[in-house]
């Protein structure tokens, strides 16, 4: 399901997305931080996390955990990958905030 | 006590909600969303919260369902005839800055506007010049007590 980098859809949420990894490249987010970030419906969240993954900006992997030990399921953290941050810093360029240009 | 009841309750519902939404989900995803929603609803506060995020999931389902069939297409007249698949690129239907869902939401809203103004204004009063009242108002004629003296002689009129 990979798809070509020049295929992800730039919708406004899209762009909430990227801004919140942006502010810190370095960092993981789960999904319920980003939707706390960015004040996104999760009907709208999961899909652009598939999406973006899918298209190499993103990678992700579960929480080192037990889930058994800490009495609740493991969580998912997503990462920009270089592809993605240089993409998105672009897409941002491009919209003249110059985020990370 | 009864609130821990009808959290409980939420909860549970959410819970059959996320699982039946990853059941949805294509057999190379559906374990792996089941257990990152579960996380992530469990990190919500108030049982709204935890609705509308599951909710939200049995929605993401349908598109994530939908783009993971259209990605797996393959494209029928490639000339070489495998080995190419269809990307999604702009979704089925999508402008670049709206997804579909927004794009409904405003035409509904847009709609609902557009009605409520137009019967606020100039359609309640078309209407009512169109629908006549059943009821016709007659305006009687001026009472004559010759007229009425005249028919109890006939005896068209009873008396008093």
């Amino acid at each position: 399901m990979a798809k070509r980098d020049r295929d992800v859809r730039m919708s406004l949420q899209t762009l909430k997305v990227l801004e919140a990894f942006l502010e810190n490249p370095a960092d993981e987010l789960s999904g319920a931080d980003v939707l706390q970030r960015c004040r996104l419906a999760s009907g709208t969240l999961y899909p652009i996390l598939l999406r973006l993954e899918s298209a190499g900006w993103f990678v992700s992997r579960w929480e080192s955990i037990d889930p058994s030990s800490a009495g609740r399921p493991r969580r998912r953290f997503y990462r920009l990958t270089p592809t993605g941050l240089r993409r998105a810093s672009e897409v941002f360029a491009g919209f003249g905030r110059g985020v990370l240009a | 006590m009864t609130s821990e009841r009808a959290l409980d309750w939420v909860d549970g519902i959410a819970h059959r909600l996320i699982h039946h939404a990853a059941r949805r989900a294509p057999d190379s995803l559906a374990d792996r969303l089941e257990e990152e929603w579960l996380a992530d609803l469990a990190s919500q506060r108030g049982p709204i919260q935890r609705l509308r995020f599951a909710f939200g999931c049995c929605w993401a389902i349908n598109v994530i369902a939908h783009e993971h069939a259209v990605a797996a297409l393959p494209v029928a007249s490639s000339p070489t005839g495998q080995g190419h698949f269809i990307h999604h690129a702009n979704g089925s239907g999508d402008s670049p800055f709206f997804t579909a869902r927004t794009i409904t939401f405003v035409l509904v809203a847009i709609l609902h506007a557009a009605l409520l103004y137009g019967l606020a204004t100039g359609l309640g009063p078309k209407f009512t010049k169109i629908i006549e009242s059943p009821l016709v108002p007659r305006i009687r004629q001026e009472f004559r007590p010759e007229a009425r003296s005249r028919r109890f002689q006939s005896g068209t009129f009873p008396a008093p």
